[in-house]
């Protein structure tokens, strides 16, 4: 038979939780009148003009997206450059009256070369071009896929995305914005007309994300 | 003279249940508070990263835009005039050639207060044109703003109970 320890009065302690108790019904009615007025908030728009962030291009056109890289652009005209110049071989007046003919095409673009050797990249979007679609898979875009892998290339520390959104593609752009949210990555948006060229050089806006 | 003897362990067994539950419930307000402790408002239209109802049943993704501090007032740009909601004031492109028009006003207003309200252009289709103009008059006036797309059929209703 087990020994029998020696009473214990808890009386004292249990005095102590009873009013352990009280305090935190008390604590817990005041901090709950003012939980009860808390608004929960719902950011909203607004251009980081502070920031310095510098952006990635896609374009959302027929329902689809497309990607606009201005390391590929400048590559394509300096490798259409130096196949003119061969062809011509390197006549200068041969050179300009052939570049004024050359038009570039890239990922659902149309470039023109000459405005592109000044400097400004003016793409003209082609219209039967199809881009990136995301279907039912939305969600289960991973690094592999089209969409994904460009993501994934994306430092959301030191870039953002700007999406240039046409009038019939305005869900593409939610999408394509939900999965870059998904990943830290900040956005802006930058509406467009539905055959209006997309310019990029010198004499533009700024874009902040926000 | 000795008094009864009372058997307290299962009283104490609920004491210590009820602070517990207590002690969550506290946590829970805490954290409530702590997340907008200065309680500010803000008017949202956008509560969701895909506007369409099907996608929201199947995946909720709240925006993350970056603003949590300025209350935006929000106009509907469509392609050749602007509303100011919620009064639904209506200005015409026309009438932002002449000086002192409501939009000129509105800017007034709130240049006064550009510290805690700002503007959000809510883009219809095919006013690609027209917002540049006015984001241009905005942004010269120091006044934040914010973009956001707008389907040409989707009503706007502000105060966090919108898209």
């Amino acid at each position: 038979m087990a020994a029998k320890g020696p009473a214990m009065d808890l009386s004292s302690f249990m005095d102590i939780m009873t009013c352990i108790l009280g305090i935190l019904i008390l604590i817990i009615l005041l901090t709950g009148i003012d939980a009860s007025q808390i608004t929960v908030l719902v950011a909203t728009p607004k251009e980081l003009t502070s920031d310095d962030k510098s952006p990635v291009f896609f374009e959302c056109r027929n329902q689809s997206l497309f990607h606009i890289s201005m390391d590929d652009l400048r590559q394509a005209v300096v490798d259409k450059t130096e196949a003119i110049r061969r062809q011509v071989d390197d006549d200068e007046n041969e050179f300009l009256k052939v570049a004024s003919q050359t038009q570039l095409i890239k990922e659902g673009q149309r470039m023109d070369f000459t405005y592109a050797l000044m400097g400004r990249y003016m793409l003209f979007p082609i219209d039967d071009a199809q881009g990136y679609r995301f279907g039912e898979r939305l969600l289960r875009e991973s690094d592999e896929m089209w969409y994904g892998s460009r993501l994934a290339q994306v430092d959301p520390e030191t870039q953002f995305i700007c999406f240039f959104v046409r009038p019939d593609s305005f869900k593409v752009f939610q999408q394509a914005r939900a999965l870059a949210w998904m990943r830290g990555i900040s956005v802006s948006v930058e509406l467009q007309d539905e055959r209006n060229p997309i310019v990029f050089g010198p004499g533009g806006d700024r874009i902040y994300a926000q | 003279m000795k008094g009864a003897e009372v058997d307290t362990s299962g009283f104490q067994a609920i004491v210590l249940m009820l602070i517990g539950v207590l002690m969550i419930m506290l946590i829970s307000n805490v954290l409530t508070i702590i997340s907008n402790p200065e309680n500010i408002k803000i008017g949202a239209v956008v509560t969701g990263a895909v506007y369409d109802e099907s996608d929201e049943e199947r995946t909720f993704i709240p925006p993350k835009f970056q603003n949590m501090r300025q209350d935006p007032i929000y106009l509907d740009v469509e392609p050749d005039r602007l509303i100011i909601y919620p009064e639904k004031t209506v200005i015409t492109s026309r009438d932002l050639m002449f000086e002192g028009n409501e939009f000129e006003r509105l800017l007034d207003q709130v240049e006064q207060m550009k510290d805690t309200r700002y503007i959000v252009l809510l883009l219809r289709p095919g006013s690609a044109v027209f917002q540049r103009r006015v984001r241009q008059v905005i942004r010269d006036r120091g006044i934040d703003v914010g973009f956001e797309p707008w389907e040409a059929d989707r009503p706007i209703i502000s105060g966090g109970m919108g898209a």
